[in-house]
């Protein structure tokens, strides 16, 4: 890995794992606040999240291995943020704890 | 209020004023960078930096400590079992700590013997207190245990954070064991210390924490048991389920065999994932009681705990936790800037969150707000924030010049902390911890007097 392939992709990763991130804060205020702008937000960013995954999949020295890795988490983290969600929204309605908006 | 959470509040005490002390040790170490020849042969950057990390690890641990004293006899229903001898274990840990301290700083270091690994110094990083001081932190874990254990033995009861905490307590007791042995073979040696090291961060501690919270989550905001249980046993799995073989991310480049490459980066990969979950976590709360609570200073060190954690762990950790890329930025600033951001939102957050907590019990505050934490809370993150950024373009600077482009020489290693990248890093580094260290002033000014002198009785809103 050359120095300037180092840096291009551990910023990368960096930043693929804050916008995955921003796309759970921003689903959950969406969620929260029912209102769709703050959703679109929060798919933009996991937009941004698919986008950098695939510019390490393509560009990136990685090896093959962890090129897998990066798609499997981008999967896991739109999986994440409505899993967690749903969960808590029934755990608290099943305690009477239903937030109101 | 229980006797055991006078004991608390003795820890907090304790706590806190170290935290200071880490901070002086941590400005200290900083300047170095600056100017290497400050105190040349007087006090060596190595002992301020003994002190600024050993003492990050006293203090947080003072701080568990202390929380869990607080929440136990609440949450059991009973006075803790053996508080004398958790008051004894109390100032025998604060005395260790002094004498320490005042051994690493006028004694420094020793011939390589074994007096020297008795009495002065072990040599092995984040566990440098001498052997007879790693026993007696070794026996005040064991006293702790004791109150743990006896405490719910004599109530005949027992909750789902209380059975956690007792098997967590296990391996955090066995592993400081690790400390002990003088170990000649460095592969083998940094093996073990690993265990030690990441299983306490990145496991006991994390569990630890997270029953801390749930403690804290019930009595901040009222959350219901079952809720904060179920969570307490899922986030629990996960982080353990990661962090435990997240431990290879340590074993690239000590000797172990290669598989570790593949298990160190398959699982400290997985580890931002369940901290998403908790940010998620902290948005739902943060609605449901529409950012207000009874304590908002709290509430708010809660909510950038589980924010800090995410990033400092998850984004900064993702960064250089790949073979490939760890290769080149294991041990430069990049790591430090990690270790910084991770401890603090981790641990230290919390920590501080528990505090307000209990003071606003300790004072019978009903609401407690105010002016000063609001700035202390800004002051603080912004200078971690600052200190971590800057840390990182400083190990960015390291990672390029000294190792993918010098190779990782001698001369590289010289060349690459004259670099203008990373000198400047060094200057934002020091300015940002002035600035976390006015602060920490303030948050010390507002400790003191919160309660007493604003917010009393003022109108509560309610904490739906």
């Amino acid at each position: 890995m050359s120095s300037v392939e180092l840096l291009k992709t551990a910023g990368l990763l960096g930043v693929l794992v804050l916008f995955g991130g921003g796309y759970g804060v921003l689903y959950a205020v969406g969620r929260l606040r029912r209102q769709r702008s703050w959703l679109q937000g929060g798919y933009a960013c996991y937009a941004v999240q698919v986008l950098i995954a695939g510019v390490l999949v393509v560009t990136s020295p990685l090896a093959v291995g962890w090129k897998l890795l990066i798609v499997f988490s981008v999967f896991a983290y739109l999986a994440i943020p409505p899993v967690t969600w749903r969960y808590l929204e029934r755990t608290h309605h099943e305690e009477g704890e239903v937030y109101d908006s | 209020m229980y006797e055991s959470q006078r004991l608390a509040l003795k820890y907090f005490t304790a706590a806190i004023a170290l935290f200071g002390v880490m901070i002086v040790a941590g400005l200290l170490a900083a300047y170095y960078y600056i100017d290497p020849q400050i105190l040349y042969n007087v006090f060596d950057f190595s002992t301020a930096k003994i002190l600024h990390i050993d003492v990050l690890i006293i203090w947080l641990l003072m701080g568990f400590f202390g929380a869990v004293y607080w929440f136990l006899p609440e949450e059991l229903g009973q006075e803790t079992v053996g508080l004398g001898v958790a008051k004894v274990a109390f100032y025998v840990l604060c005395a260790a700590v002094l004498v320490v301290a005042g051994v690493f700083i006028f004694v420094q270091y020793g011939t390589s013997d074994e007096f020297s690994l008795w009495f002065i110094n072990q040599g092995r990083k984040y566990v440098e207190a001498p052997r007879w001081a790693a026993l007696g932190i070794t026996a005040v874990v064991l006293v702790f245990m004791y109150n743990v254990i006896g405490t719910a033995l004599k109530a005949k009861k027992i909750t789902g954070v209380v059975a956690v905490l007792i098997v967590d307590l296990v391996p955090l007791f066995a592993l400081y064991l690790i400390s002990l042995p003088a170990i000649t073979n460095m592969s083998v040696d940094l093996y073990w210390w690993w265990w030690l090291v990441h299983m306490w961060v990145e496991a006991t501690w994390e569990v630890l924490i997270g029953c801390i919270m749930a403690l804290a989550l019930m009595q901040l905001l009222g959350t219901s048991r079952r809720i904060v249980e179920t969570w307490l046993y899922i986030e629990v799995a996960l982080v353990l389920g990661t962090g435990i073989l997240g431990l290879g991310h340590h074993y690239f480049w000590i000797g172990t065999p290669k598989y570790w490459l593949s298990i160190g980066g398959l699982f400290s990969a997985f580890e931002p994932l369940p901290l998403l979950g908790m940010v998620v976590h902290a948005v739902y709360d943060s609605g449901v009681h529409r950012m207000k609570a009874t304590n908002r200073p709290a509430f708010y060190w809660v909510m950038a705990e589980a924010f800090g954690n995410f990033i400092g762990a998850g984004v900064w950790g993702f960064m250089m936790t790949l073979p490939q890329i760890n290769l080149f930025s294991h041990g430069t600033q990049w790591t430090v800037s990690h270790g910084h951001f991770a401890f603090w939102g981790a641990y230290g957050c919390g920590v501080i969150a528990v505090v307000y907590l209990a003071l606003q019990k300790s004072r019978s505050v009903s609401y407690m707000d105010g002016t000063a934490w609001k700035w202390s809370f800004a002051l603080l993150n912004i200078g971690l924030v600052g200190m971590a950024g800057a840390l990182l373009v400083s190990g960015m600077a390291q990672a390029f010049y000294e190792r993918a482009i010098g190779g990782s020489t001698l001369q590289a290693f010289i060349q690459a902390q004259s670099s203008p990248w990373f000198m400047q890093g060094m200057y934002a580094r020091f300015g940002f911890g002035i600035l976390f260290a006015v602060g920490y002033v303030i948050l010390v000014y507002n400790l003191l007097t919160v309660g007493r002198r604003e917010a009393v009785g003022a109108a509560v809103p309610a904490a739906t």
